[in-house]
């Protein structure tokens, strides 16, 4: 009896509202799709007809963003997502999502894909200066994303001003 | 008419705009409720606002903020703390605030692998692993940490005239603080001489557009304590930020009386005046003023500080932090000195201003501070004026995968008592005493492979009084098996600095009214080895699940060189003649013991583990603790106190059981020789010994840090708007031994509590209990019993 109280009052005590759990992923993979509705790509790169995420060492983000691909294109182009642990494996991407568990990586990413047109963002804030276009950041419990113009064009690609505006510069 | 039509629809569009725009607004659940097409399908600026709504203050941010966290100090560039290459902890701002901590020393507590005992109410003793007191059968200045360099903003705050930390001349208190980062291991590769078990550095709180204009924090409790910080911060513009903040703290001792070494007891400041031992002689010494010396013996802390911070963010390469500030402080707690008494005043008064840059890949930064320090209130000849000037330049080079960061460092640090003596010779450094120490250093960080990564920091130091250059180094790998496993290996070598005392220590102690000997000089010396430690450890660090964080680090250290002031040889001088055909001893001899600074061939090793456990059971509850088990052991030991010293080379001159020792044999001589004249002529005949005793202890078992110590506790927060913070910090017995006794420390456990309801957004009311369960048994040697500390108070930001 005082065991089974014991487990109540433990469960109680930890309960969890459980109903935020995940909303950080899913609005970072929202964040993600809008990102490439405001970037420009150069023409006739990569693929014609798939346009290619690929994440590096987050499940649940390529989860999210392959419910988003079920339902959403970029422009034209169906969206492709792909999965990898290892910088090395990384190919032929519009997109380079790397996982806050990774952030040691992303300088050597940058190099990996040096001069490619990629827009390489981390999950984790304060990266631009090691290569990455955009981290995100929470402030005050709210996301937010870092960005670095510089590092984006210099990949030949072009932004628009209202994601620079929304974004917090780093250049 | 028109007037009143107007005024109606004015008044009737304010009621009813709030409502349409509440209208407007969607709640939590209806975003939560949203599909991820209807999402994906709105403009960002909009998508922004529903994440606005639904927050991050959930299980995520919970990991962000304890989980994956980020450290500097460790490699000297941000990295997450789980790749930190070296065993490393960072104590948030809000991880020390919601603690109930309070002082950054009591913060310490919730560092792995750092043992900290409360000496008096609000001063405490902090070590890195510990090894601590060595070498044992000393002075209580032995005790002090003069291995673990402190820094705050990478500014070394440590004290080079006698070696160790004055905690309470701190000008931050918490409120600076952004965050604590502690590094365990020899880190002179990283941060220069005193970083042998490790650095602290203390990191104080940047600007920007979401830091309160205004934060205070203010609590009191028994033990007339009372503590409060308060802080202006601005962002002026998006380059420009500034802040001033200050703080005072004042706690008393939960008694005025004094622990007596030669009693073994206390006695209250008017006992101890008159107090007497076996011979008569008080112990006080007759030349002390006992109101000079416990002004106010009840007084355990008094200290104030005032901060200013500017930051001006040139571009995005370039950054400048200026910060500049004073500090008054007072502390009763353990004597730095050669006291009857346990407890001394110490009082420092300093100030200092700090240019920290990062300008395309330089890490400049040039500090200097300056002011007075007293290390023996009331005791002639510790009063000093200091100037300490820093200087460091470092550049991050990144070529490809090999980072490589080169270093120069210059340090100059001066102690001058000249004004503070009545004549040369009456002070222990009789005037401006300095030393410069020059560095060059080079750190290569090289990620092998996506899993590997190599490490190497080499640093070389000069010091000014040295020919030779003192190496330090660090060799390190790591590989990340996976996402969840990083295993780590070290090897690392650490100097400690000559201190201004060991060096230019240079005074004549008059023992008048005193027992023998009739005088004792105290001798520095330039030509010791720098003490060193080597250390060989493995880490793993692993996030088998999601929510928990767990760090296993098992070292090795061997430390050498010690130094300590010691016996180096004992002088009778008596008048002689020859009276008839005997040689006659006219006055008795003027006894002086000659102590310096030297090297010991001691040697210690210890070996221990740590673990620590970070565990976010739910966005309601979080766990954290941390143990460390450790064995010191020590060799070529010599089990022997300084007056023992002095008696045997005594006894060898003059032995006290009537045999002819070196004095009778030296009359002997002298007479036969004819060198001693007839009376009423007479000469000084001097003897001298530096005889030593030559037993050794090997594998001497060093308790004087606990087997084991470490702590346990949890953040609760049953509803949004009230936190409680409890831990229970606890340690092994311990046994201390100084030149006056054997001290047993029992083990303790403190449990503590702190309960926060927010009751605004800017307010929130807390009560703390520190040792809520009154355990009053001293945490360290011959010191106070303080017992549970019980403080309410306000916290206020906006």
């Amino acid at each position: 009896m005082n065991k089974n109280f014991l487990i109540l009052m433990f469960l109680l005590l930890i309960g969890s509202s459980g109903k935020a759990f995940g909303q950080m992923t899913k609005f970072k993979a929202l964040f993600l799709y809008n990102f490439t509705q405001n970037v420009e790509w150069p023409p006739n790169t990569i693929s014609s007809k798939e346009f290619v995420i690929t994440v590096i060492g987050d499940n649940d983000m390529a989860n999210e963003l392959k419910k988003l691909a079920q339902v959403k294109k970029v422009g034209s182009k169906t969206m492709v997502i792909k999965q990898t642990s290892q910088v090395k494996d990384v190919t032929n991407s519009h997109v380079v999502f790397l996982s806050s568990n990774k952030s040691d990586l992303m300088s050597r990413l940058a190099i990996q894909q040096d001069g490619q047109p990629v827009l390489l963002i981390s999950s984790k804030e304060d990266l631009c200066k090691d290569g990455a276009a955009i981290c995100f950041t929470t402030i005050d419990g709210k996301l937010r994303y870092q960005i670095n113009e510089d590092n984006i064009i210099a990949r030949s690609l072009k932004v628009n001003n209202k994601l620079i505006s929304l974004g917090i510069s780093t250049n | 008419m028109k007037l009143r039509y107007i005024f109606a629809m004015v008044v009737a569009i304010a009621i009813t705009m709030p409502s349409i725009s509440q209208e407007k607004k969607k709640t939590r659940k209806e975003v939560l409720s949203m599909t991820m097409e209807e999402m994906s399908s709105l403009p960002l600026e909009e998508l922004m606002d529903l994440m606005d709504i639904v927050g991050v203050s959930s299980m995520e941010e919970l990991y962000d903020l304890l989980l994956n966290k980020d450290v500097t100090s460790a490699s000297k560039k941000k990295e997450s703390l789980f790749d930190s290459p070296l065993s490393t902890t960072v104590l948030s701002h809000e991880e020390i605030q919601s603690s109930g901590a309070t002082s950054i020393e009591e913060a310490l507590r919730l560092v792995p692998g750092v043992i900290v005992r409360e000496k008096t109410n609000g001063n405490y003793d902090v070590h890195i692993r510990g090894l601590d007191n060595l070498p044992p059968k000393n002075m209580m200045l032995q005790s002090e940490n003069t291995s673990t360099l402190v820094m705050i903003n990478g500014r070394p705050v440590f004290n080079y005239a006698m070696g160790g930390i004055i905690w309470e001349s701190l000008p931050v208190s918490l409120g600076d603080i952004d965050r604590i980062e502690v590094v365990r291991g020899p880190s002179s590769a990283l941060y220069g001489p005193n970083a042998v078990s490790g650095a602290i550095n203390i990191i104080t709180q940047t600007i920007d557009s979401s830091t309160p204009l205004l934060s205070a924090n203010i609590q009191g409790g028994n033990l007339n304590t009372y503590m409060g910080d308060i802080g202006i911060r601005k962002q002026l513009s998006s380059k420009v930020s500034i802040g001033v903040t200050g703080n005072y703290e004042v706690r008393n001792r939960n008694s005025d009386e004094l622990f007596i070494f030669k009693e073994g007891a206390k006695f209250t400041k008017d006992e101890f005046e008159t107090l007497t031992d076996g011979n008569g002689y008080t112990y006080i010494d007759p030349n002390d003023n006992i109101d000079e010396l416990f002004p106010d013996p009840e007084l355990s802390k008094e200290k104030a500080g005032v901060n200013g911070y500017l930051s001006y963010q040139i571009n995005s390469d370039a950054i400048i932090n200026l910060s500049g500030g004073y500090q008054y402080s007072f502390a009763n707690t353990t004597t730095l000195g050669d006291n009857a008494t346990s407890i001394a005043g110490r009082e420092s008064k300093t100030s200092y201003v700090d240019l920290n840059a990062n300008i395309y890949g330089f890490d400049v930064q040039g500090s200097y501070m300056f002011g007075f320090q007293d290390f023996g209130v009331g005791n002639l000849g510790f009063q000093t004026d200091m100037g300490q000037l820093n200087s460091n330049i470092e550049y991050n080079w990144q070529l490809k995968n090999l980072s490589v960061r080169p270093g120069l460092n210059y340090m100059s640090v001066f102690y001058d008592d000249t004004k503070h003596i009545p004549e040369l010779g009456a002070g222990f450094f009789n005037g401006k005493k300095d030393m410069n120490i020059f560095a060059t250093s080079l750190r290569l960080d090289y990620l092998a492979t996506e899993k590997l990564r190599l490490v190497a920091a080499l640093r070389a130091e000069k010091y000014s009084h040295s020919d030779q250059w003192t190496p330090s180094w660090q060799f390190i790998s790591s590989y990340k098996i996976n996402d969840k496993n990083n295993i780590r290996a070290v090897y690392s070598r650490a100097n400690r600095s000559p201190f201004i005392i060991d060096m230019h220590s240079n005074f004549l102690w008059d023992r008048e009214g005193r027992p023998s000997p009739d005088y004792i000089y105290f001798g520095g010396n330039e030509n010791m080895d720098v003490m060193v430690s080597d250390l060989i450890e493995v880490g793993f660090r692993t996030r088998p699940v999601k929510n928990i964080l767990l760090d296993i680090e098992a070292f090795y250290s061997k430390s050498k060189n010690f130094t300590v002031l010691a016996p180096d040889s004992t002088n009778f001088t008596l008048p002689i003649a020859m009276v008839g055909a005997d040689p006659t001893i006219l006055a008795m001899p003027t006894v002086t013991a000659y102590m310096r600074y030297q090297n010991i061939e001691l040697e210690a090793e210890q070996k221990g583990i740590t673990v620590s456990l970070d565990w976010v059971i739910s966005e309601k509850l979080v766990a954290k603790s941390h143990l460390t088990v450790q064995q010191t052991k020590l060799d070529n030991y010599k089990p022997v106190t300084r007056d023992e010293i002095i008696g045997l080379q005594a006894n060898a001159i003059y032995p006290s059981d009537g045999s002819n020792g070196l004095l009778a044999q030296k009359i002997y001589e002298s007479a036969i020789s004819g060198q001693i004249p007839q009376y009423p002529d007479m000469t000084s005949l001097s003897v001298s010994t530096d005889l030593k005793p030559t037993d050794y202890e090997n594998d001497f078992k060093h308790e004087a840090t606990p087997s084991f110590w470490g702590s346990v506790g949890v953040d609760y927060r049953p509803i949004d708007k009230l936190n409680i913070f409890t831990n229970a910090y606890f340690y092994g017995k311990q046994t201390f031994l100084n030149q006056y006794d054997t001290y047993n420390v029992d083990s303790k456990v403190l449990l503590n509590l702190k309960a926060n309801y927010q009751m605004s957004k800017s307010l929130s009311l807390f009560v703390n209990m520190r040792n809520l369960l009154n355990d009053d048994k001293n945490e360290f040697a011959a010191m106070d019993n303080i017992g549970g500390l019980y403080l309410t108070g306000i916290n206020f930001k906006l």
